[in-house]
């Protein structure tokens, strides 16, 4: 007699398929207003990454590939990068200098705290997927050898 | 990436974050904001609302670069263990 499989669990999987797209909502929204309600880019990084890991795992297949998410790593890099240039390059100091960049609405009440926050939902959802994954790929070479 | 072209790109970033460190910009000058009312101000000043946002992308941001270059480095590193299995 086999052991059930939590992956072979119909009420999981179909749950967590109706879940993925509020979720990934949830994580835009945590970032989008980290500057004005809880939240922030670190956080909806480490929920859009958890989902799509308990995905894989659910689904024993890649949600997106791991092309995706480091594609994914290098512009939230590549943004926050050059965030910091910018400023260094204006004021001396790193990310300085626009601070002051202001709009309206709480979506963009400081246009610089959203870009920054961005950026590290990018690369948090980025490497958080990428280092399961890589942890997985050791699983399995592991257990191949 | 090959790993000799991931080599090269982490020595070249650790080398130029060094540089900007010896050599860069003088240090900002140091401004206390100990208390709630300093970080409501500069939560005001930036237009937000969200005190603790307002510290760890403000005052603290490079600290907040820095913690996410961690979490680079974490992926570089299981790269590397990855590719010498």
């Amino acid at each position: 007699m086999t052991t059930p499989r939590l992956r072979d669990s119909p009420i999981l999987s179909l749950s967590l398929r109706a879940l993925f797209p509020f979720l990934v909502l949830f994580s835009f929204q945590l970032f989008s207003y980290g500057a004005n309600s809880p939240g922030g880019g670190f956080q909806a990084g480490v929920v859009f990454g958890t989902i799509v890991v308990v995905l894989d795992l659910l689904w024993d297949r890649r949600v997106y590939s791991s092309r995706f998410f480091e594609a994914v790593e290098l512009a939230g890099l590549a943004l926050l990068f050059g965030l910091f240039a910018a400023g260094a390059g204006r004021t001396g100091h790193p990310f300085g200098g626009f601070y002051g960049w202001t709009g309206r609405g709480l979506l963009f009440s400081n246009v610089f705290f959203w870009l920054l926050n961005l950026a590290i939902f990018l690369e948090v959802a980025g490497s958080i997927v990428l280092i399961f994954r890589h942890f997985m790929d050791l699983d399995h070479a592991s257990d191949a050898a | 990436m090959r790993p000799t072209l991931l080599k090269a790109c982490c020595a070249a970033l650790c080398a130029g974050a060094a540089a900007f460190a010896l050599w860069g910009a003088p240090a900002p000058e140091v401004v206390e904001h100990a208390t709630a009312a300093g970080a409501s101000d500069i939560a005001a000043r930036l237009n937000i609302r969200n005190l603790v946002s307002a510290i760890y992308l403000g005052p603290r941001v490079v600290d907040t670069f820095l913690e996410v270059m961690v979490v680079t480095l974490a992926v570089i590193g299981m790269k590397f263990v990855g590719e010498r299995r």
